[in-house]
């Protein structure tokens, strides 16, 4: 399992590295203008307030949208963070099984005595751990930079947002790591549905604001519960976060008991 | 007789939504220090059949051990003493042949450290490039370097001299016959009727999934070494030919009958006796015939 894992983690060592970059500079844009932004925030959550309401339930979980306080929420977590997290997540997913399968050299791994289930173990965990560095490098630059700034939440804030929005954008990595090791047609619309998964459930859960008749549907949606501007606030979401993991488990038990069954393409 | 080392009960393979079966009904046994030659044309199941052995597809019906392991209960042990090649075998494209024996032996530690090093001389095997950049015959001999790096008591190996150079097959038959002294059982799935000819002590032929024969190549030789050109004075008694048990007439003319002979050739020479015999001549030893008839389905 541990060699699987060294060499997973060795073959993408250049994707890692650069989502970290990419990831981590997008994080540092957003906090280094802040104090640009923060002279303007009346006037920005003016332009806001204008906006028809289906349009700002797109743009935050927090009415205020421009304050000290809703900052990292309205600029780094509710949608930009997720979205590149979730692409991150949903390409690994979709590839850290699959490849292996496409390409053929799942092969030469299974006629090792290596179980099937340790092998998918060792690729959910490489995944958890690439996608865990670009997110842990990403909270420590953002938790530096907010102290350089001056943004008032504190590390165990921030740290409960990016918690929170890691394990919503797990949820679709874990979906789409589940649908390739079911195997079959899904196997090869992993990406698509995946994609389709998210993409309905933020505009969903975005219009629910608008069409009453979406609140009930919306609640079994998990961006319906994704609030990351109440860990800002520092109310940690205990059963949020239990809830998400329990999610990605499920996905992760599906994968495993499908998966150690079925025939290898 | 020892353990056989594979032995197959009536395995039988069926796909999903697939109207006839990939593999049915395969029985075969093959013992340690036994070469198993396993034949056929192309979609015959012979691909199929080591799939289910190495467990990369679940049976539909029927059981199979190796080493006295359930494939499918016991799959992950019965691996560690096994050794495989794929037909198509696949590199990681970005490692290096020396990192990707690396990776193969933290996944399966090798018996004796000696081993790997020995097989990659023997090969010549270029283990600093990226596997993209190696030519077939080089990724071939990675291929085979793997299967055989943790000395396994069963190979099993499909198509493996697949675009390697006469000498690289000439180093391959020697290894093949080094794992046969040593008491390995190799499961070779090929083509190249001179390549089973040179390595096999049995093979079995397969077609449309099932077991259509199985000979020992000495066997083969031996049919195949009674076809007789036969050449009369006077016009050849082809009737009387014909009614030879066993013999076949392949093709004649007024004074000149080509047969093919199994078994007694007493009763060919009790109908020669009685006629004036020009020429006789024993065709050389032709297995590819023998092969082909399998191939075609002229023999079941």
């Amino acid at each position: 399992m541990r060699a699987v894992i060294e060499w997973t983690l060795r073959q993408r060592r250049w994707y890692t590295t650069w989502w970290t970059v990419g990831v981590s500079a997008f994080v540092a844009v957003e906090i280094a203008f802040y104090p640009s932004f923060k002279n303007q925030f009346a006037q920005l959550n003016q332009t806001i307030d204008k906006l028809p309401s289906g349009v700002k339930g797109f743009l935050g979980d927090s009415g205020n949208y421009f304050s000290a306080q809703t900052y990292l929420n309205s600029r780094v977590f509710y949608l930009v963070v997720p979205l590149l997290l979730a692409i991150l997540m949903i390409g690994l997913g979709s590839a850290l099984l699959a490849r292996e399968e496409r390409n053929g050299t799942i092969e030469l791994l299974l006629s090792r005595p290596v179980s099937r289930s340790r092998l998918l173990l060792s690729k959910a965990f490489s995944g958890l751990l690439i996608s865990g560095i670009v997110a842990l490098i990403s909270l420590i630059i953002c938790i530096l930079l907010s102290q350089a700034v001056g943004l008032p939440n504190s590390v165990r804030e921030i740290a409960g947002a990016m918690l929170l929005t890691y394990l919503l954008c797990l949820i679709f990595g874990s979906f789409a790591f589940m649908l390739t090791a079911i195997g079959g047609h899904v196997k090869s619309s992993a990406v698509g549905l995946t994609t389709f998964f998210f993409i309905t459930t933020y505009v969903l859960t975005g219009l629910e604001g608008t069409a009453s008749w979406l609140q009930t549907p919306s609640k079994l949606l998990p961006y319906h519960y994704f609030h990351p501007q109440q860990m800002l606030d520092g109310h940690f979401a205990w059963g949020t976060v239990i809830s998400y993991s329990l999610v990605s488990l499920a996905f992760g038990v599906i994968a495993w008991l499908t998966f150690r069954r079925r025939d290898i393409a | 007789m020892s353990q056989a080392a594979i032995k197959t009960k009536k395995l039988s393979k069926r796909y999903d939504h697939a109207p006839s079966y990939a593999l049915k009904d395969l029985s075969i046994e093959v013992q340690p220090g036994e070469v198993y030659g396993f034949l056929g044309p192309n979609g015959a199941g012979k691909s199929t059949t080591i799939r289910t052995l190495l467990n990369f597809i679940q049976p539909t019906s029927g059981t199979a051990r190796i080493l006295d392991l359930d494939i499918v209960r016991a799959s992950v042990k019965l691996r560690g003493n096994v050794g495989y090649l794929s037909g198509e075998f696949k590199l990681y494209e970005g490692l290096t042949g020396q990192q990707f024996l690396d990776y193969m032996g933290q996944l399966q530690s090798p018996k004796s450290q000696n081993q790997r090093q020995k097989l990659v001389e023997r090969f010549e095997a270029e283990l600093h490039k990226p596997a993209g950049d190696l030519s077939k015959g080089n990724r071939q001999k990675l291929g085979l370097i793997q299967a055989f790096m943790h000395e396994p008591a069963v190979l099993i190996l499909d198509e493996p001299t697949s675009g390697l150079d006469p000498l690289m097959q000439e180093a391959f038959f020697q290894l093949v016959r080094e794992s046969k002294e040593n008491g390995a059982a190799l499961f070779i799935s090929s083509h190249n009727f001179s390549e089973v000819l040179r390595m096999c002590d049995r093979v079995g032929f397969i077609r449309s999934g099932e077991l259509v024969g199985e000979e020992t190549i000495s066997d083969l030789q031996d049919k195949a070494a009674h076809s007789f050109v036969i050449t009369f004075a006077k016009t050849a008694p082809v009737s009387e030919l014909e009614q030879i048990k066993q013999a076949t007439i392949v093709s004649h003319d007024d004074h000149t009958v080509r047969l093919r002979l199994e078994g007694d050739l007493t009763p060919l020479f009790r109908v020669l006796a009685s006629h004036k015999v020009q020429r006789l001549d024993q065709e050389t030893a032709n297995l590819e015939e023998e092969f082909l008839q399998f191939y075609e389905g002229d023999k079941k």
